[in-house]
Order: structure tokens, then sequence, then C-alpha cells
């Protein structure tokens, strides 16, 4: 048992921490500095960056332009990168689509995609969701006929995060109704967003943000190459993605520079005369808080070293998930409670008084989708009782 | 990083779970004795195997598990971690370690109604661990600018000692001063904190071999006990407080070791961190867990028969001892407002609070 990071491991820290120094564009990391969110263009002025160094796909094989690095590695670069205040990297294309394809996916695919996924050039959304079809995903109705050499697409998806963004979108479609099993005729095909018949449309969440769509998919009629590996197999590959994306979501780093931010707001809100980091009160609940992010931390580095690089990680996944996700909600909560009043303030101005005054109320409502999305907690729950306690 | 046993710590943790398992509860000392568990912390010139915190970590675990309550801490640890780092003129070290004699040590917190007038001790050592069969205790106090220890012989004049029995099961003693007469000795001034913060980590790697044992016990009840014509466990709300205990038992042992790891470095700030958080932890969620286990369990979790109140109550003792929950809360909220003032001034967020 050794608790300390490998010294390969601290020159590797050393080295994309010089990497930020160098690239992270200022205006960028103002943004987080100065108590406001990314946004959309952020991200995509970043990936680019991130790309032309080549660490843009640290979890694909080398091979594909992945980086190589241990889960370790992977971990460091995530921290540094959101403490230097850089955005998340969109998990789309990169962590989700990309090992689907690298695993399942066809030559052509593969020679086609992945570069254009690393390069920022297509910009991907997903379409599992349905109005219908939420924590029981298999139950999608969404319909894909072969019809000769295409197939020709039915339905809607919904909560489709950035799909304004996007023009491709990966999807699970039916594509055998009479299957004894819902999970048995889904197969996962790829969608051009720009053919006929694909119309998204805007859902406004309580934060008052454009984060997702509907996407109305009426007679779109895709390539039949556009099928990734088998028909009727797409249950197991999104299994495998699901895997991928829960992990991505504890969030160990970006956490770590959102507590950052809540301390700096304590420091500066004053309660009775005293600074309110100082209040027993509040500082009661940062302790909490504090204690259960330890906690996420050390486990989270704890199945990282214990897995090997391209290893299946999907049933580590669930543990971090829930902790990760319930620990963003309260430091959101919290920097809510900590401006009092101010937090009732709705319209952002460009000040950063107004920036701390909007940041918890708006993180607040942002998050709440965050136990809802990739995995409801509750479905979570269900999961580990069933895989890892055999009850 | 690496967080598998290793071979040190797996030999130590598998040798305390033989003489656990294989000892009756009258000789279990004696063989803990004789396999020189007792020199575990001192240092080699004494004796000693000069180990590590971390090294030792495992084998609390196993003492959790157990049903037996040895005085490794109170009578081994930290005597040894004590005398490894102070000069304490009247202890043979090598006769501590072969059980010729017993010594139980008393931190701050078992000192706060001990006064020292002239050389003369006054006032009650309480719930001193160890102590109900020691021939001495060392005190460990904090001053103003320092830290002083002395040893005191219990059969001197003036000092009595009552015997008492905590909610677990393990022994203690309370030690009445009455004008003995006491000789001190300077030490570090993080001294009596670092004790303080090793015997809490101790105490809670205690709770983490007892908290599994109460996961395991639940989680085989609930496959098993059928009511409405079916296992318990099949019902969902007992699914999801389940997932909850084992979650946090794996966390929690992430804060053991992390904290373990953290009382053998040098970083001062970064271990009482580590172990404010772990005895938070250990207060808040673990107590809930426990009493979640008896509740998934009904009326069979509420008796003394049954062996999961042994583990509740292991968990209990270990909130209570060494810094309640509301105490490590105290202390690592003043840290975390030190790291905001020190991330104001590197951030230029100076113009602020």
């Amino acid at each position: 048992m050794d608790f300390a990071f490998s010294e390969s491991e601290i020159s590797f820290r050393d080295e994309v921490r010089g990497f930020l120094a160098d690239r992270l564009p200022q205006d960028i990391r103002d943004t987080h500095f100065g108590f406001r969110r990314h946004s959309w263009e952020h991200m995509f002025r970043w990936h680019k960056i991130v790309a032309e160094q080549g660490w843009v796909a640290p979890y694909w094989p080398v091979e594909y332009g992945g980086t190589g690095w241990s889960p370790v590695q992977q971990y460091i670069f995530d921290e540094e990168a959101m403490l230097a205040g850089a955005p998340r990297l969109r998990p789309f294309g990169l962590k989700m689509l990309g090992p689907v394809l690298i695993r399942y996916g066809s030559d052509a695919q593969r020679a086609h995609f992945l570069p254009r996924i690393l390069n920022g050039e297509d910009y991907w959304c997903q379409g599992f969701s349905e109005p219908g079809a939420g924590s029981d995903l298999a139950s999608l109705k969404t319909r894909a006929e072969r019809v000769g050499d295409v197939y020709r697409i039915n339905g809607q998806k919904a909560w489709t995060t950035t799909g304004q963004h996007a023009n491709w979108m990966f999807a699970l479609v039916r594509t055998n109704p009479d299957a004894a099993r819902p999970q048995e005729g889904i197969s996962f095909v790829l969608i051009d967003m720009t053919l006929p018949g694909v119309e998204v449309r805007p859902i406004i969440t309580i934060d008052g943000d454009h984060h997702v769509n509907e996407v109305f998919l009426n007679d779109v009629e895709i390539p039949a190459d556009m099928l990734v590996g088998e028909e009727n197999k797409g249950w197991t590959y999104a299994k495998f993605l699901l895997g991928n994306e829960r992990v991505g979501i504890a969030n160990v780093g970006q956490n770590k520079a959102e507590m950052r931010l809540l301390r700096a707001i304590a420091l500066r809100e004053q309660r009775n005369g005293l600074a309110l980091i100082d209040d027993p009160v509040f500082a009661n609940k940062l302790a909490d808080l504090e204690t259960d992010f330890q906690a996420l931390e050390i486990t989270n580095l704890r199945m990282l070293s214990s897995i090997t690089p391209g290893g299946d990680s999907a049933a580590l996944a669930p543990f971090l998930k829930l902790r990760g996700s319930e620990i963003q909600q309260r430091i959101n909560e919290l920097a809510m409670e900590a401006v009092g009043p101010r937090a009732a303030a709705w319209a952002g101005q460009a000040s950063e008084e107004a920036a701390i005054d909007r940041y918890g109320t708006h993180g607040w409502l942002l998050s709440r989708a965050f136990t809802i999305f990739g995995g409801s907690s509750e479905v979570m729950k269900n999961i580990v009782a069933k895989q890892t306690l055999a009850i | 990083m690496d967080f598998d046993l290793s071979d040190e710590q797996r030999m130590i943790a598998d040798t305390v779970a033989s003489v656990l398992s294989d000892a009756g509860a009258e000789d279990v000392w004696g063989a803990i004795v004789d396999s020189g568990l007792t020199g575990m912390t001192f240092r080699e010139d004494q004796g000693g195997a000069a180990l590590s915190v971390l090294s030792i970590a495992p084998a609390m675990v196993e003492l959790g598990r157990s049903q037996k309550h040895p005085p490794m801490l109170g009578g081994a640890i930290l005597p040894g971690l004590l005398s490894a780092r102070c000069a304490l003129p009247g202890l043979d070290a090598e006769k501590v370690i072969e059980d010729d004699i017993r010594v139980a040590v008393a931190l701050p917190e078992n000192l706060t109604d001990v006064r020292t007038h002239g050389g003369a001790l006054t006032g009650t050592a309480r719930q001193l661990l160890g102590a109900s069969d020691a021939h001495m205790v060392i005190l460990c106090r904090q001053e103003a600018e320092g830290a002083a220890c002395a040893v005191v012989d219990l059969a001197a004049p003036g000092v009595t000692r009552s015997d008492q029995i905590l909610v677990d099961g393990q022994c203690v003693a309370d030690v009445t001063f009455d004008g003995a007469s006491v000789s001190w000795s300077q030490a570090d001034k993080d001294l009596p904190v670092w004790l303080t913060d090793i015997a809490a980590m101790m105490m809670c790697a205690v709770a983490l071999g007892a908290a599994q044992s109460l996961r395991d016990l639940t989680r085989d009840y609930i496959s098993t006990r059928e009511q409405f014509g079916k296992p318990i466990g099949r019902f969902q709300v007992l699914q999801h407080d389940m997932v909850d205990i084992w979650h946090d038992t794996e966390h929690f042992a992430s804060l053991v070791f992390a904290a373990a790891s953290a009382c053998d470095g040098t970083d001062v700030a970064a271990r009482q961190r580590a172990v404010s958080a772990l005895k938070r932890f250990c207060g808040t969620r673990m107590r809930a867990a426990a009493a979640c286990s008896i509740q998934m369990h009904g009326g069979i979790g509420t008796t003394e028969e049954y062996e999961l109140n042994s583990y509740v109550k292991r968990i209990l003792v270990a909130d209570m001892l060494f810094g309640t929950a509301d105490v490590h809360a105290a202390r690592l909220g003043r840290l975390i407002a030190e790291t905001a003032r020190a991330e104001a001034k590197t951030y230029g967020w100076e113009h602020a609070g």
C-alpha cells in the first residue's frame, strides 16, 4: 500500500501543468476563476488545442490516436485541467462513441469517423432517451426499417444534450419489434443530422439555459453501412458505452475545482461580521462536504489504480457516479446558500459580483440533472444490488 | 499509488487474525506478547520493530472483526509510539515489550480534570485504554508553548485505579491522583495531537473491521430471511439501504488507510485533514449505517445475543473517543478556512473576505 504518486506520475503531472500554462487561453481560464460557467465555444476551442497536442482521447488505444496513458494518468490530466480552469471536454464522441467504434465498428467506420472525432470536424450527440424511455431505456420505440440499401427511421429522441451543435448522432433504434425481449430488437446506428427529416427543437431547462433538445426523426434514410456491429445487438454496445460514461461522471477533478470556488465564495461573504467560512454553522457544512469529497477522491484512485489500460471498468462505475453526482449537487447548494438573498437574483450581469450571486443558484438547478442522466441514482442502486451484492 | 496490502501489512494482519481466532479470551494478551506484537511501534534500539502506522492499520481492522478486546492500542501501540519519540525516564521499553510491566497512555482528552501543583498531581484521568491491568501510566499533556510527558507508577502513594467497561466491552480504567509526585519532561509540541490523531485513526480501523462484518451479516440476513413469501432482500427499499451501507463501508476504508498514511507523513495539516474527515465520516455516515443494519434485521437486530450488536457498539465507541464527530468537524472547518485564505492569495481573490 502506497498513497504517493510515483515519480513518473509526478513528472507527468509537471508535463501536464506545463502544457496548461502554455496553451490554455486566458479568457477561458478567467471564465472559471471569475465564477462563470464555460460556454460551448470555450469547450470547442479547447478541444482543438488539446487535439493538436495529441491528448484529446486518452481512453483510446494508441493506434487510433489515443495516448497510452494509464487510468491514473488520465485522472491526473483531468484534475490538472480542471484546476487550471479548463472546460470539460464533451464526452459524446471521445468517451462514448469512440470506444464503441473501436471495439464493435467496421474498419470503414473507424477510418472515417475516428479522425474526425479527434480533430473536432464532427461533433456528436447521443440519441438514446425518448419521451417514453428514460430509466427503462429498453422500451424505446424509434423504429428503423431496412428498405433496400437504407434504414428508414421514424421516432423521437429526447434530452439530446448539445444536439443543437451536433452534425452527427449515434442512436439506439428498434429494428425488430417482435423480439422475445425488448433488449434483443435494438440496433446502434449513426445518423447524419443534416439529412432531410431530422428536426431539432430546444428544451429550456430549469437553469434557464439551452443544453438539451428534442430530436424528431421523420422518414430519415441512412445508408445501411451506418449500422454499428450487428443488427439487433445494439443493447450490448449501449451497455458498454454507458459503463464508460459513468466512470467520467464521478468528476473528481471538476468537483475539486468547484470546491475551491465555493471556499472563495465563503471567504468573501460576511455573516454577523465574520467571514462566512469562519461561521460555525456554515463551516460544519463545508466540513461534511470535504469529508465526503475526500472519501470519493481516494475511492476513485483506488479503483483507477486497480484497473489496467483499456480494461473494462463498468462494474466500478456506479460507485463513483452515485456519490460524485451527489457531491456536485451539494457544492452548488452551499454556493447558493452562501450568498443568501442575493442568490434569488436571476438575470446574470457581467460583473464578478453578479457572477458569484448567480453561480450557486444556477448550479443547483443545473445539477438536478446529474443524478438523473447516465443512469438515475435509483437505477444505479438497482444495478449495484444485482451485480455487486448478488441479492 | 498502490492500494493492495503489502506483504508486511498482510503478515501482521494475518498474525493478529490467527491470534484472535485461536487464543481463548483469557489468553489472548499472552498470545499477542508471544507473537511479538507488543513491540510493533517501539524503536529498533528499544527492541521494537519501528513499524509505520500504515503497516499496523490492517491488523486493527482484523481486531474489529473479532469479539475480543486485547488492549492493542492502549497497551502496546500508543506506549510504543510515545516512548519512541519522547525520552521517558523510569520506563524500560524492553520490559513493556516482554510484558514484564504493562503501561497505558493518558492523552490530553483524558487529562482535562488533572492538575499539577508543585510537582504533585491531583484529579482523575478518565477512560484510559489498557489501564485496567497496567503498572504504569504515561501522561502526555499539551502546554502553551509545547508539550510534556511523565511516567507515573500506579502503585505509588496517592494513586488509585477504578476499572470500567465500555459499551463495546473493552476494559478501561479511571486513575485518580491525590498528591502523587510527578516529574514532567518536555516534548515536541505536536506530540499530543499527533498521538491523539493516531489513536483516533486506529479506533476507526477497528470500526472498519466491525463495519465490514456488519455489512456482510446484513447482506446474508436479507438474502435468507423470508417475509411475504420471499427473501426480504428482494424488496427494493432494502436493496437501496444495503447499497448505501456497502458504499459507505468502501468509502470509510478509503479514509482509514489514507489517514494511516497521513499519520506517517510530515505534513501536519494534511494529517489533521485526513484524520478529521475520517472521524467525521465514522460518526455521521458509519453510525447511521450501523443503525440502518439493525433496522434491516428487524427484531433480531435489537438483541444482545445476536453478534450484530458487538459491531454496532465498536462503531459507537470509535466515534466517541479521541474527538467526537463534532470536534473533528470544527477542526476540519478551521483547516478549510486556512486553505481558502491561502488560495485567495494564490488566485488573486485577496480583495475578497
